[in-house]
């Protein structure tokens, strides 16, 4: 529980950038994919998303998410994400999260650059022991979860006319939080 | 307009503002004449607001830890004290850190029924080991204001119910009784911690201390003042004969923190040592009078508990003088500081060597007295002076300081080393709050809010006379300079009728919570306590402005004319609404976890086992139900108690007694619980529905002598109704268990939470 901060530099920055920002939090898994239009194939790839709890609340984050879903009409999103999150007042193993997100998709045949929107419902199952307060309250702090999510979107442009989708994914999030927030 | 709308857009965007009403409001005073004087009557009660384990304590900034236990139990002393019905005050001094508006007022909408709000008038003794989260401005529930911040409405209810019933018990417990001030000093016990701001002031220093005191600097740049009420019951029919005391309230400036920022239980540290043995004495005191007299009282002396409160003055930059910060130094500390008050009466030969006939009047003390206050609410931004010059306004907008940012020096905050550093003036400030830096430039108010209730702004100041002493409450920390400057300006204004003289003193950290008041020249140094200061450097001269005004109402005199339009009148407690930091559930509910009767025989000893002190020390620990289920504030949670009958081991004295003619006399409330000083107790960690739980135990000299008349022991920790205590194997002071292995002694040290196998 030691603050062991012993002189300013690098370490001390991105102890204060924590402390302004923290919340932060990198998640990295598997995304899977079924548009309702032409192409009903399912489809399966990589998603890596970095967000933040957003000050002061702490309960409205915001974030960044990558994903290759590797077909050849979607070949990868770049999205961002915001809306709320229970982490800061969840005392148990299970966390909600509920977003909207938007941004771009590429396709691979040179169908130029589409836009995706939706909405996304997820349920993270914290991982390891559950501590007490007085055993969790580090100024600098980590906890993993399991993070499973499912949403619907609409893809536009790229390429194609506007079609609906379901989407869900599996990743494993690693938090760096902060007991200097609340 | 436009930062109006930004500031909604920005608040509903990142925070979901909600307004909550702020309860407790209620109409201006009516009678606002200046009261003669009256017989007085006083009822005195203790209210336990010790929380269950997992709250923050608050105090040290984002060094106050989560508290996993409690050192000494934190109580409220209520005093309800009236000449007559229109006169009266409950007056109640708790062992927290501060006041919030939130917690007089839910206090205040609960006790209506016996005092206005104008008249509850409550004080905090400053202690660092008293709970987080039941502040009604964001800035202190919201980030880095404590380890696991938050505003949490069960914590407010929990202590406003407790207190109130506190007042309910005192309002029925009124009896006659006679008073006395006495007025002294006490020094070598604190030191100015903001010599340099101390020294802006100029001019010579406030008090001299006597003749052949070697002080430095630092301890001469105080204020010595040690102000102590002494009530004595008196017989109900005659209201002259003495019979023992009712109650005391000790002033004395000095932040109580010996016990530093790595400490993770509750407790009231140097005052909260210092209440105890004053309490000590004063049923030493009723068990001396009772040897000679048969007043009715003494033949039910064990329930005698008359309270010993400690009210804090203008503390804003005294520091304790400390050196190892650990609960024994606190009760090195708590003890000078008893010594000297408990000589103001037994070491006056008029007291000691009162037969058992003296009557008020003998010694000083008096049955009819003065008694009258006043109260005003104040909206702090833009407020206006009286006073001329510059900065004769407070500052729109609460700010804080870089050097606040840096901590006290005496407590520096950990975080500082990684804030800028450099001088905390802007000398390129010209606004009303220059020369301050702003803590974190723009980021402070991203993370603190933009609203003016993310800062307190709404304040109450009160004016007590009693007797011949007038008492500012300042919501607040007055620094050494700006209390005197308080003081000053109401004795000027405060007349005795009977030709006696006038005292004054602030008692600080009462019915909100401002942080610092430092003055003008301190100000302009930017020390810690200046940069806390929040509304600018018209800080100062504002609340001294207050204070003048409402000592001249209670001389007589309208001050109605001084009153903006649209201002609270004199007794007023406005409508009120507020946004608090984020909403945390930090309190353990009551229905958290199992109850205790399901829990059967999973609830037993785990171990126990001696520390090789002198003294020695017990550990015991065990399982038992979870930290909002068990019985931490309704009564003794842990004590001693015979191994066979189960009754409560009881001891001539707690502690060594302090000087007094009859201090051979026996303590008839000494008992080895943890309602005293011996018991450090832990919740530990749980498993399923079970939780472990800790204490170790160090009797003083005193209490292991008498347990070597009492036979086996043994330590029980309380079931609620209805169900069984959990118990130790017995022992004695001559079967000690058997001494802790080391990694026993790591676990009751608190150093390790893992169970010894």
């Amino acid at each position: 529980m030691g603050v062991g901060v012993a002189s300013p530099g690098w370490c001390g920055l991105a102890l204060g950038l924590s402390l302004v920002f923290s919340g932060c939090s990198l998640s990295a898994g598997a995304a899977l994919t079924r548009p309702s239009g032409r192409d009903h194939s399912l489809a399966i790839g990589p998603s890596v998303e970095a967000s933040l709890q957003l000050p002061r609340t702490y309960q409205t984050v915001a974030g960044i998410e990558w994903t290759q879903s590797r077909t050849a009409s979607d070949a990868w999103r770049l999205g961002m994400s915001y809306g709320l999150t229970t982490l800061p007042t969840a005392a148990g193993r299970v966390v909600w999260e509920a977003t909207a997100r938007g941004g771009l998709l590429g396709a691979a045949r040179d169908a130029g650059v589409g836009g995706f929107g939706g909405l996304r419902l997820a349920m993270l199952l914290r991982l390891g022991r559950l501590r007490d307060p007085w055993q969790s309250d580090g100024i600098a702090d980590t906890a993993w979860f399991l993070v499973a999510d499912a949403g619907v979107n609409g893809l536009a442009g790229g390429g194609r006319s506007l079609e609906s989708e379901i989407s869900t994914r599996l990743l494993l999030r690693m938090n760096l939080g902060s007991a200097l927030l609340p | 307009m436009s930062a109006r709308i930004a500031a909604a857009v920005l608040c509903a965007g990142l925070a979901g503002c909600t307004t909550y009403r702020m309860p407790g409001g209620s109409g201006p005073a009516s009678d606002l004449r200046e009261r003669t004087e009256g017989l007085l009557t006083a009822g005195t009660a203790r209210a336990d607001v010790t929380p269950p384990p997992g709250p923050s304590t608050f105090g040290h900034g984002p060094d106050a830890l989560v508290a996993q236990g409690y050192w000494t139990r934190l109580y409220c002393r209520i005093f309800v004290l009236e000449t007559a019905p229109e006169d009266r005050v409950a007056l109640v001094a708790c062992d927290l850190h501060s006041i919030s508006s939130i917690l007089h007022r839910s206090v205040a909408e609960r006790v209506r029924a016996i005092v206005p709000t104008s008249r509850l008038l409550m004080a905090a003794t400053h202690t660092h080991a008293g709970p987080a989260h039941y502040f009604d401005a964001a800035v202190y529930g919201g980030i880095a204001s404590s380890r696991r911040p938050g505003f949490d409405p069960a914590m407010v209810e929990f202590l406003a119910a407790r207190i109130a019933q506190g007042v309910e018990r005192a309002y029925a417990a009124r009896r006659p009784v006679a008073a006395r001030w006495v007025h002294t000093s006490a020094w070598r016990l604190t030191r100015n911690r903001s010599l340099e701001a101390y020294r802006a002031n100029g001019g010579p220093p406030l008090a001299d201390p006597p003749g052949g005191l070697d002080l430095s600097e630092e301890e001469k740049a105080i204020d010595p003042a040690l102000h102590v009420l002494q009530l004595e019951a008196v017989d109900p029919q005659t209201r002259t004969r003495m019979l023992g005391p009712a109650g005391w309230i000790v002033l004395f400036a000095m932040h109580p923190t010996v016990v530093g920022s790595r400490n993770r239980l509750f407790g009231g540290d140097a005052y909260g040592a210092s209440s105890r043995l004053l309490e000590a004495e004063l049923r030493r005191a009723w068990a001396h009078r009772c040897g000679a007299t048969a007043a009715p009282e003494c033949a039910r002396l064990e329930e005698l508990d008359p309270p010993a409160a400690i009210l804090n003055t203008n503390e804003g930059d005294i520091s304790p003088v400390w050196s190892t910060g650990t609960a024994a130094e606190a009760i090195r500390v708590g003890r000078a500081l008893a010594e000297r008050a408990w000589a103001t009466y037994a070491e006056d030969a008029r007291v000691a060597g009162a037969g058992p006939a003296w009557l008020a009047g003998g010694a000083g003390f008096r049955n009819r007295v003065a008694l009258d206050s006043r109260y005003l609410e104040v909206d702090l931004p833009g407020a206006a002076t009286r006073s001329s010059g510059a900065n004769a306004t407070l500052c729109p907008g609460a700010e804080l300081g870089e050097g606040s940012g840096h901590g006290a020096s005496d407590h520096p905050v950990s975080l500082d080393s990684i804030l800028p550093h450099g001088a905390d003036v802007d000398p390129d400030r010209h606004d009303c709050q220059a020369p301050k830096k702003r803590m974190m430039g723009a980021l402070q108010t991203l993370l603190v809010g933009p609203a003016r209730t993310s800062f307190p702004s709404h304040a109450p100041f009160a004016l007590l006379r009693l007797d011949d002493t007038w008492l500012s409450f300042v919501p607040g920390e007055p620094t050494v300079h700006a209390g005197a400057a308080i003081n000053a300006g109401v004795t000027a204004v405060a007349h005795q009728r009977d030709g006696r003289a006038a005292h004054a003193a602030v008692v600080g950290l009462a019915n909100a919570y401002f942080q610092y008041i430092a003055t003008r020249e301190e100000y302009a140094t930017q020390s810690y306590e200046a940069a806390s200061t929040l509304y600018g450097p018209g800080t100062a001269d504002y609340f001294r402005d207050r204070f003048l005004l409402l000592a001249r109402s209670m001389r007589g005199e309208s001050i109605d004319g001084e009153l903006r339009p649209g201002e609270p009148r004199v007794g007023e407690a406005v409508e009120l609404t507020y946004q608090p930091g984020p909403l945390r559930s930090r309190l353990p509910g009551a229905a958290d976890g199992a109850s205790l009767d399901s829990l059967g025989d999973v609830r037993r000893q785990r171990g126990l086992c001696r520390l090789l002190r002198t003294p020695p020390g017990v550990c015991f620990w065990w399982s038992d139900g979870a930290p909002g289920r068990v019985a931490i504030p309704d009564g003794r949670f842990l004590g001693l108690v015979r191994a066979e009958s189960r009754e409560p081991v009881r001891t001539c004295q707690s502690a060594r007694p302090l000087s007094s003619p009859w201090m051979t006399v026996c303590d008839p409330g000494a008992v080895v619980d943890d309602r005293g000083l011996q018991f450090e107790t832990r919740a530990r960690g749980h498993s399923g529905d079970a939780w472990l739980w800790s204490t170790l135990v160090q009797p003083s000299r005193e209490q292991w002598a008498a347990m070597a008349g009492a036979g086996p022991v043994r330590l029980s920790a309380a079931g609620t109704a209805g169900v069984r205590p959990v118990e130790s194997e017995a022992f004695g002071a001559g079967a000690l268990p058997a001494a802790c292995a080391a990694d026993a002694l790591r676990f009751c040290l608190g150093e390790d939470d893992d169970a010894p196998r």
